[in-house]
């Protein structure tokens, strides 16, 4: 599954049901997907937040909805 | 968090085809497709962008504020605002440049919510562009000794992997990750087929990833 969600990192659009689908339901592959991005954000210089900063913004984007009239850039 | 640091440095890379890497090639954009299953109410699709895109973002914030804690705490707001207002996002430009347009203004109003003045060598409205990881060099006063040695540690663990790679998947993977290029591109450059490529930079990413899952280890259950 990990070379499909490499594919699909680098634009496999084909494969997007497949990735996603299994993302949501696979810890492993969530962190391939995770490592895989790092490895890439390390090569062109960009170091790591800290590890569980994208648990803490899921947990923050529990408690939000999306909202028809709201402009993210005001 | 999210600070540009100089890109691995490696040794020069060499084809078959005596051709030169020096263009970036558009990459098909997952990012949209991403956002369009988000905007239909997945909101999985949405942390898979939140993943992706992360220290890109804490990076551009960085050009306006130094304390990493304020750093990821702005980071999470332009998330925010970047899910409330998904909706408003139509593709006029990429998802990475409205996202990080999102993050110099919560930076801003940060700032201003703090009042403190900007930074003498912020940029330009002109800026706000998809070019974030050649042009900064500014970065958050990592004030935590064991966080920057966490950090060191993981870019470390990297290059070490990166040079302990054949040059065929090195090679590969800094043309995609580095240079932007497709497959297709990327195949024409080393003078092999697609499929070849595709099979260097999976074995290239999980060579890394190995080296770098004990690094990690002890934080796995606080990630996604």
């Amino acid at each position: 599954m990990n070379e499909k969600l490499s594919d699909y990192m680098d634009g496999d659009l084909l494969l997007a049901p497949q990735v996603i689908d299994t993302l949501r339901n696979n810890r492993e592959a969530r962190e391939a997907w995770t490592i895989f991005h790092l490895v890439g954000d390390v090569v062109r210089g960009l170091t790591t937040p800290d590890d569980g900063f994208s648990k803490r913004i899921f947990a923050a984007l529990e408690k939000v909805q999306i909202e028809p009239d709201y402009d993210p850039l005001k | 968090m999210g600070i540009a640091q100089k890109p691995l440095e490696l040794k020069p890379i060499s084809f078959p085809s005596g051709k030169t890497a020096s263009f970036a090639m558009d990459k098909p954009d997952i990012d949209s497709d991403l956002v369009r299953r988000a905007q239909d109410g997945d909101r999985h699709a949405f942390e898979m962008l939140v993943v992706k895109h992360q220290r890109r973002l804490a990076n551009v914030i960085s050009r306006y504020i130094k304390i990493a804690q304020e750093v990821e705490d702005v980071t999470q707001e332009a998330f925010i605002r970047a899910y409330k207002g998904l909706k408003s996002f139509r593709g006029d430009s990429s998802f990475s440049t409205w996202l990080h347009r999102i993050g110099e203004n919560a930076a801003k109003n940060y700032l201003t919510a703090q009042k403190r003045k900007l930074p003498a060598h912020r940029l330009g409205e002109g800026e706000a562009e998809d070019d974030w990881q050649e042009t900064s060099t500014a970065g958050a006063n990592f004030e935590d000794p064991e966080r920057l040695l966490h950090t060191k540690q993981i870019a470390q663990v990297v290059a070490t992997a990166m040079a302990a790679l054949p040059e065929s998947e090195r090679t590969a993977l800094m043309l995609r990750e580095l240079d932007g290029m497709d497959y297709e591109t990327i195949a024409k450059m080393m003078g092999c087929p697609i499929g070849t490529v595709r099979s260097r930079i999976f074995r290239a990413r999980e060579h890394i990833s190995a080296a770098l899952k004990p690094l990690l280890e002890p934080n796995r259950d606080r990630r996604w």
